[in-house]
């Protein structure tokens, strides 16, 4: 049995194994954080920054990630102040861009992280210069990246992100002399958290994948 | 048999591993039995110093043509070539040379007679062909004067070792004097005035004098010693003090460690890197074998953008050159110590000049920043330590090495001594590269050495896209004071805006730059930024709405706060630092003015009376918006209806009645239309 360290979360001090990062300290004590990129055996990536929590550094309180960030003996952490709430909120105006998405309980997810209404009438017109701006839009997909590290795990390490910037889309690279491109584990299906990797032909990687 | 002419293949292959040195390597030259030697032919430094005076100083008259990149874009290599084709009959010899720093007055061309004058022509073309023939033959003729710069005198004919040994005489072009006189060359003196392929004329300058004595006469402890009381600063961006990272290196357990040159310079309005490279490679070279030499590297890289052909060209040529001469390789100078260089060209993105994301595709990965700590210089490439300089930061290395820490002090403020290049750029008259001490005002860099006017500036722009936009005043640039200011020094790009720019749509572009070179892992700053610039485009083209500017100051915080890396904590600064500075342009745009009369949707074009009637406007007018007035006083107005507004007809009208109107909007429905 290892030794269990103390963190204080919101003013309750918790036990936790001391090898962990502080998402996983929180999830196994029903706090609930929501988190969209991160999957225990792929570890955190800091993608969709929705996990964001506050930490006590010597004089201030400062917002880190809570998938990098790995416990320590008294940790002292917030999880819900109203610069989270604020941060949070625009991580989810951002991720919900990409909407709709086919796994509806992530739309309801990123939803509640949104506090004020959005002006209809302007929005319509942001949002038609952002797809305008952005040259391939994805609808469905977050680009959190979760589909390439697993395809790197347990897949033949096929998908990658290609480009950067406005235009950044993840994407399949065949190989130089095979034909069957992809392992076909359909891992990056079962991984993908807004479920945009589906057997419909439209929104696959690979015709293969069907 | 192999013929005589085919062993003159060069005799060095082993020095980089680009494509088309990969090329070239599996098919060298076609000579099968001849055997390229792998040892080095040993040049003492003296006999290298006298071959470069025999060129640099010599008998016959010199003359060099800048043929940089500003110079090459200019028109130099026609002029090169039309001066090297010519029959000098012996007595005078033309040279290619890398840019002085003067890039307003390109093509520049520079002549130095035996008995140490030179003569400075700017904005060269062929009508003074003849009158530079007739110096350079020492007949200067009369008519010679009025298309003359200046004529300066070698302190003591035969010593040049930069341009701080020349004295000036006779100045025609008083702005030249204005250019050169507030700036002090230590680390870019010979930029300009040597061959840069040609690493004897270095060694004539002057170079490589630092090497042999970090090599022979001082320890590795007392280099990095002599590094820190300098206080030498990284001029990448942070500012990170130099010597400190060397220590940090020179102490780890790990006895194998890296020195990384990093040259992929991407702010938009700085180009040092590129200069330094293309103009005086060698002084580069040389600053990484010092600090190799005091941390302990026995390889060093250096990173450069395949957007710098020149400047790659320039580097291959010199670490070919080096390693003929036993400069570069094993026992450089006949010491314990040997050194190898490895250029390593990538494609130029703004994010990989971030040392983590840089290291990643040396390990051949894409380019995305990595979580520091662990810091590079503790576990970089390979997880071994690696220094990571800037080539700035390593030119400025020998001169320190030279002539001590102290005399190093001399200039600059006492937390950021020295110099700094800084490249100017913008609504100035004299643009180019200088080197000023640190601490030294705005006003003399943009008042005196770039010409600008001072009624017309309205803000600078310094540090690039990532630095920030502050309003134009007086004030000294040292790292300590910009940084207070909102902005950083950055790696020294210049940027001066006047009057007639918009700073939401400056602010609009550089969040555009950012958008589109963002590495995008992180969702807030690839989508973040996009929302961000969508909102600042809803501004410039006349859609604002009330709430728009908070919801632009949330989010730019959120990006800065979420944002993992460097390049997504500063990439809101353009937007940050002009809500502060320039509010009220902002608050004007909600209300669908431009006071800077700049972005298209929001201004008018009005023809005033008295018009002439000379119809110039209606001629040009593509779009023919300029109509004739139907009803009872006929006259020329413009429809706003088909308006493009493209400026012809305000820059066709002679007697300028053309005004642009730029008004408050008020109400919802008045704004459907615009």
């Amino acid at each position: 049995m290892e030794k269990m360290i103390e963190i204080i979360v919101d003013g309750n001090s918790l036990a936790v194994t001391p090898t962990i990062i502080v998402l996983q300290a929180l999830q196994e004590h029903d706090i609930d954080i929501p988190a969209l990129c991160y999957h225990q055996a792929l570890g955190g990536s800091g993608n969709c920054g929705m996990c964001m929590v506050e930490v006590w550094n010597t004089n201030s309180w400062e917002p880190r990630h809570a998938c990098l960030l790995p416990v320590k003996d008294g940790l002292i952490i917030k999880t819900a102040t109203p610069r989270l709430k604020l941060l949070r909120n625009w991580a989810a105006k951002v991720l919900l861009r990409h909407r709709p998405f086919n796994n509806i309980r992530v739309e309801e997810l990123l939803a509640k992280q949104i506090q004020d209404e959005m002006q209809s009438q302007e929005d319509e017109w942001l949002e038609g210069s952002i797809k305008k701006l952005a040259d391939n839009w994805s609808d469905g997909c977050v680009l959190c990246g979760l589909c390439i590290k697993i395809c790197s795990k347990v897949g033949k390490n096929r998908l990658t992100y290609l480009r950067r910037g406005k235009k950044l889309c993840i994407s399949l690279v065949r190989g130089q002399d095979d034909n069957a491109s992809c392992g076909n584990c359909r891992a990056c299906s079962h991984i993908c958290p807004t479920g945009f990797i589906t057997p419909n032909p439209q929104q696959t990687f690979t015709e293969i994948l069907i | 048999m192999i013929s005589r002419s085919e062993l003159k293949g060069p005799s060095v292959h082993k020095y980089q591993v680009c494509k088309s040195g990969l090329e070239s390597k599996k098919n060298p030259i076609g000579l099968a039995t001849y055997k390229v030697p792998d040892f080095p032919v040993n040049v003492s430094l003296e006999s290298l110093i006298a071959e470069g005076k025999i060129t640099l100083c010599s008998n016959q008259s010199r003359i060099n043509v800048g043929v940089a990149t500003c110079g090459r874009a200019a028109g130099a290599m026609d002029i090169y070539n039309n001066l090297e084709k010519r029959d000098w009959c012996g007595a005078v010899r033309v040279f290619k040379v890398g840019c002085i720093g003067a890039c307003y007055a390109e093509p520049l061309v520079h002549i130095r007679t035996p008995e140490g004058k030179h003569y400075f022509y700017g904005n060269v073309d062929m009508s003074i062909f003849w009158h530079i023939i007739k110096t350079a033959e020492e007949k200067p003729g009369t008519k010679t004067l009025p298309f003359l710069w200046a004529i300066t005198q070698e302190s003591k004919t035969g010593i040049l070792r930069g341009i701080q040994d020349m004295e000036l005489i006779k100045v025609q072009n008083s702005g030249f004097r204005d250019f050169f006189q507030p700036q002090v060359r230590r680390i870019s003196g010979r930029c300009g005035l040597i061959d840069p392929e040609n690493i004897a004329e270095f060694a004539a300058m002057g170079g490589f004098g630092a090497l042999e004595k970090a090599l022979f006469r001082l320890k590795r402890k007392q280099i990095i010693d002599i590094i820190r009381t300098s206080g030498l600063r990284g001029r990448g961006g942070a500012g990170f003090p130099t010597g400190d990272k060397m220590n940090i290196a020179y102490e780890n357990a790990d006895l194998v460690r890296y020195v990384i040159a990093n040259a992929d310079e991407g702010d938009p309005g700085a180009y040092m890197d590129r200069v330094l490279l293309e103009s005086d490679p060698f002084s580069v070279l040389e600053g990484m074998m010092i600090t190799a030499l005091a941390i302990g590297a026995s390889q060093g890289y250096i990173y450069v953008r395949h957007e710098y052909p020149m400047a790659v060209h320039a580097l291959k040529k010199a670490i070919n050159c080096a390693h003929k001469v036993g400069f570069l390789g094993n026992n450089v100078l006949g010491s314990s110590f040997s050194f190898d260089i490895t250029l390593v060209e990538s494609g130029g993105a703004f994010i990989c000049g971030e040392e983590t994301a840089m290291l990643q595709i040396m390990g051949g990965k894409r380019g995305e920043p990595q979580l520091r700590p662990p810091y590079p210089v503790r576990q970089g490439f390979q997880n071994h330590p690696t220094v990571i300089n800037n080539i700035e930061t390593l030119a400025n290395i020998p001169w320190i090495i030279l002539n001590g820490a102290e005399a190093y002090r001399e200039l600059g403020t006492p937390k950021s001594p020295g110099t700094k290049i800084f490249c100017l750029a913008g609504d100035i008259k004299r643009m180019g590269f200088i080197e000023v001490p640190l601490g030294t005002s705005t006003k003399v860099l943009i008042e005196k050495i770039g010409a600008g006017d001072k009624e017309s500036i309205k803000a600078l722009q310094i540090g690039g896209p990532s630095g920030g936009i502050v309003p134009y005043k007086d004030f000294s640039l040292d790292y300590e004071t910009v940084e207070s200011a909102g902005a950083i020094i950055g790696s020294g790009g210049l940027v001066t805006l006047n009057k007639k720019r918009c700073m939401v749509d400056i602010a609009r572009h550089m969040v555009n730059f950012m958008a589109s070179e963002s590495c995008g892992k992180c969702s807030i700053c690839r989508g973040g930024l996009l929302e961000l610039e969508a909102r600042l485009l809803t501004l410039t083209s006349g859609k604002g709405y009330p709430s728009i500017l908070t919801e632009i100051e949330a989010l730019s915080k959120a990006i800065s706060s979420i944002s993992l890396c460097g390049f997504g904590k500063t990439a809101a600064t353009p937007v940050t630092t002009t809500l502060t500075y320039f509010r009220d342009e902002y608050e004007a745009h909600v209300n669908g003015k431009c006071p800077a009369v700049f972005c298209k949707p929001l201004i008018n074009f009005e023809i005033v009376l008295p018009c002439r009637e000379c119809h110039a406007c209606h001629s040009v007018c593509p779009s023919g918006a300029v109509k004739r007035r139907t009803d009872k006083n006929e006259r020329l107005v413009v429809d706003s209806k088909l308006c493009i507004k493209c400026w012809a007809c305000y820059e066709a009208c002679p007697f300028d009645r053309i005004r642009i109107v730029s008004e408050e909007l008020h109400g919802k429905d008045d704004r459907n239309h615009s």
